[in-house]
């Protein structure tokens, strides 16, 4: 089963990158006879699937009208200049490092050794544990895609559909944020990757323009982002957290250091829900100073619970 | 592996036919070896597969030719694959970024040959792509991390001031460290902690102070447990919550399991609770949006009052 198969993919992808022209399903076929089923509904489906699997390896199957055909029918072959494209002659030791690192920090559950094949092979056998692990989000390879071919990426968020020109994409406090042009809001946005809501969709290659330097990922906790009027809090934040709370927000907040290794440090907020919940994290172990419509707003979410038993 | 499937073995032919006939043959033990390919197989993959590889009317001259000869591959005609398909952009990029992020943390001189990779690597992308992808693996004092590096190379103790965030608590301890690792955007030590006798975690940004001591530990025995270990196995008790819509994100976040949509009531999940304190800082912060359906005594709904009790008193309420 796993012969045949593979005998008629081989055999398949030999054709497809042999092929001047485009070629249609039913010459493929005649080429092919051996490895297919007679039955023609049989042989589509079959047909059908092969191809999609072809193209999930990444290969650069194209469709185009087959010559001298009328009417015009569909034909398939391999665009050989993009699946012959270089790579990079990479020395042994050169491949090993490549090797560990990418076994070291793990997009995802498991390390794709698939590029190293094309590399001429994996350097050693030794496994790894992994040193650093990302979230491998399902969008990310379509992303990246994107931004390398220039492609535009639609997808929901907030539900809306959006079609963005990515430029940049970065991980950050554990999750991966894109920034680009937003064609359906106008300008400039990031999106958290983890909140898409639909798959991505892929525009064509070369389908935008790409800005000289692209503007890095900010790096704004959820409160900054939002729509409720801003407001500057004040919150007083105890030892034990501080450096924990400096490490995220940075030492440019803070006005004032108390004794006791406590610290008062002020914030923005855009968004009063998420500056909320980021408070509660630290349980008894800070207090919101102002302003007063902040510290009620907590009061009174407290008294909810406090009373419900 | 065992077990190729017919894509797999199909993704390692395609770059194994060029590089062997670029090679003027290859060993099977090294084909093998190089593109984790089981020796039996490749070896009757070779006769029954690239052997029968051509193209129509597969005549002499349209068939590639492919033997075997005391254990050595080789491999003719084959100018269909005179080259392994490239890479695509977002294999490049994904390389990038994960050598790039490994060079942010190394220390020593151990770049040569990854910064080298990465330089040919990003000759293959458009310049302004070279620095599209950026990674910072975790929160920490890059000072911290480097010492705790050191320190594992050195093998030398560390102590270290310690918040605990399950048990809200900030203790002084001495360690051994045995590995670091980043884990979905914290870093985190593994060490074998003397405190508590046994191997512990710690999240780098919870280190408020260290001192690496003189003292060398011996080696380690056992590796070190990774984050992902931390909530491993059914010790824990479990509580389950019936999350609105608009406080799913909980389930993007944290360990859970029997996950079951409520018949339009919301999301019924069950999480292993680590530590009082985490499970009071979630309920806390979910409010009236998480119901407590099921939970240990202890860890209901009791547990998010006298939480929210204790916090009011800090507002003198």
């Amino acid at each position: 089963m796993v012969e045949s198969k593979l005998r008629r993919l081989m055999n398949l992808v030999t054709a497809l990158l042999h092929a001047e022209c485009p070629k249609t399903r039913d010459e493929l076929r005649a080429g092919l006879r051996e490895y297919y089923a007679e039955d023609d509904a049989s042989f589509r489906r079959q047909f059908e699937r092969d191809k999609d699997e072809i193209r999930a390896m990444g290969i650069p199957l194209i469709t185009g009208f087959a010559p001298d055909t009328d009417p015009p029918v569909t034909g398939y072959r391999i665009d050989r200049s993009r699946y012959r494209g270089d790579l990079p002659d990479l020395t042994p030791d050169e491949l090993a490092a490549l090797h560990l690192a990418n076994n070291l920090v793990r997009l995802g559950d498991a390390p794709s050794d698939d590029p190293f094949w094309r590399l001429g092979g994996r350097p050693d056998e030794s496994e790894v544990a992994a040193v650093a692990r990302l979230p491998g989000e399902p969008a990310l390879r379509d992303l990246m895609d994107a931004i390398a071919e220039r492609r535009t990426a639609t997808f929901n968020y907030h539900g809306v559909e959006r079609v963005v020109e990515p430029h940049r994409l970065a991980f950050r406090n554990g999750h991966w944020h894109v920034k680009g042009h937003d064609r359906t809001r106008g300008g400039e946005r990031q999106f958290r990757v983890d909140r898409f809501e639909s798959a991505v969709e892929r525009g064509e290659p070369g389908g935008c323009e790409r800005p000289q330097k692209a503007s890095g990922v900010e790096d704004r906790p959820a409160w900054r982002y939002g729509d409720d009027e801003p407001l500057t809090a004040r919150l007083a934040v105890d030892a034990p957290h501080v450096p924990w709370v400096l490490g995220h927000l940075g030492e440019a907040g803070v006005v004032d250091r108390l004794e006791d290794g406590s610290v008062i440090i002020e914030e923005e907020v855009c968004n009063r829900e998420a500056f909320r919940s980021f408070v509660l994290t630290f349980l008894e172990g800070a207090e919101i100073l102002g302003p007063r419509e902040l510290r009620d707003d907590l009061i009174r979410w407290l008294e909810g619970m406090a009373w419900t038993t | 592996m065992d077990n190729l499937t017919a894509l797999d073995r199909l993704r390692r032919l395609l770059a194994i036919i060029p590089w062997v006939a670029a090679e003027g043959g290859m060993s099977l033990e090294a084909v093998a070896r190089r593109f984790d390919y089981p020796r039996d197989d490749l070896l009757e993959d070779i006769w029954f597969v690239v052997q029968m590889i051509g193209v129509a009317p597969f005549g002499p001259g349209d068939m590639l030719e492919a033997r075997v000869e005391d254990d050595w591959v080789h491999i003719e005609y084959s100018h269909w694959f005179a080259r392994p398909m490239t890479l695509r952009p977002e294999e490049v990029l994904s390389l990038l970024a994960a050598g790039q992020s490994v060079a942010e943390f190394s220390i020593g001189d151990e770049l040569g040959p990854l910064g080298r990779a990465l330089t040919k690597l990003s000759a293959m992308v458009e310049p302004e792509v070279r620095d599209a992808i950026d990674v910072r693996l975790g929160v920490a004092d890059d000072e911290l991390l480097k010492a705790l590096q050191q320190a594992r190379a050195d093998r030398r103790i560390v102590e270290i001031d310690y918040y605990s965030y399950g048990r809200d608590e900030l203790t002084t301890r001495v360690v051994e460290p045995h590995g670091l690792t980043a884990d979905m955007g914290h870093w985190y030590l593994s060490a074998h902690c003397r405190m508590a006798g046994a191997t512990r975690v710690f999240r780098l940004d919870r280190v408020s102070r260290y001192a690496v001591g003189d003292e060398v530990y011996p080696e380690p025995t056992s590796p070190g447990a990774g984050p992902e270990g931390f909530l491993a196995g059914d010790d824990y008790p479990e509580v389950e919550l019936l999350l609105e819509p608009s406080v799913r994100w909980v389930i993007t976040q944290y360990p859970h399991h029997g996950t079951e949509d409520g018949d339009g009531e919301g999301l019924r999940v069950r999480l292993p609770v680590a530590s009082t304190a985490w499970l009071e800082r979630l309920l806390l912060r979910l409010g009236t949006a998480a119901t407590v359906l099921e939970a240990p005594e202890g860890l209901g709904l009791d547990l998010r009052s006298f939480a929210a009790a204790r916090v009011l008193a800090r507002y003198g309420g």
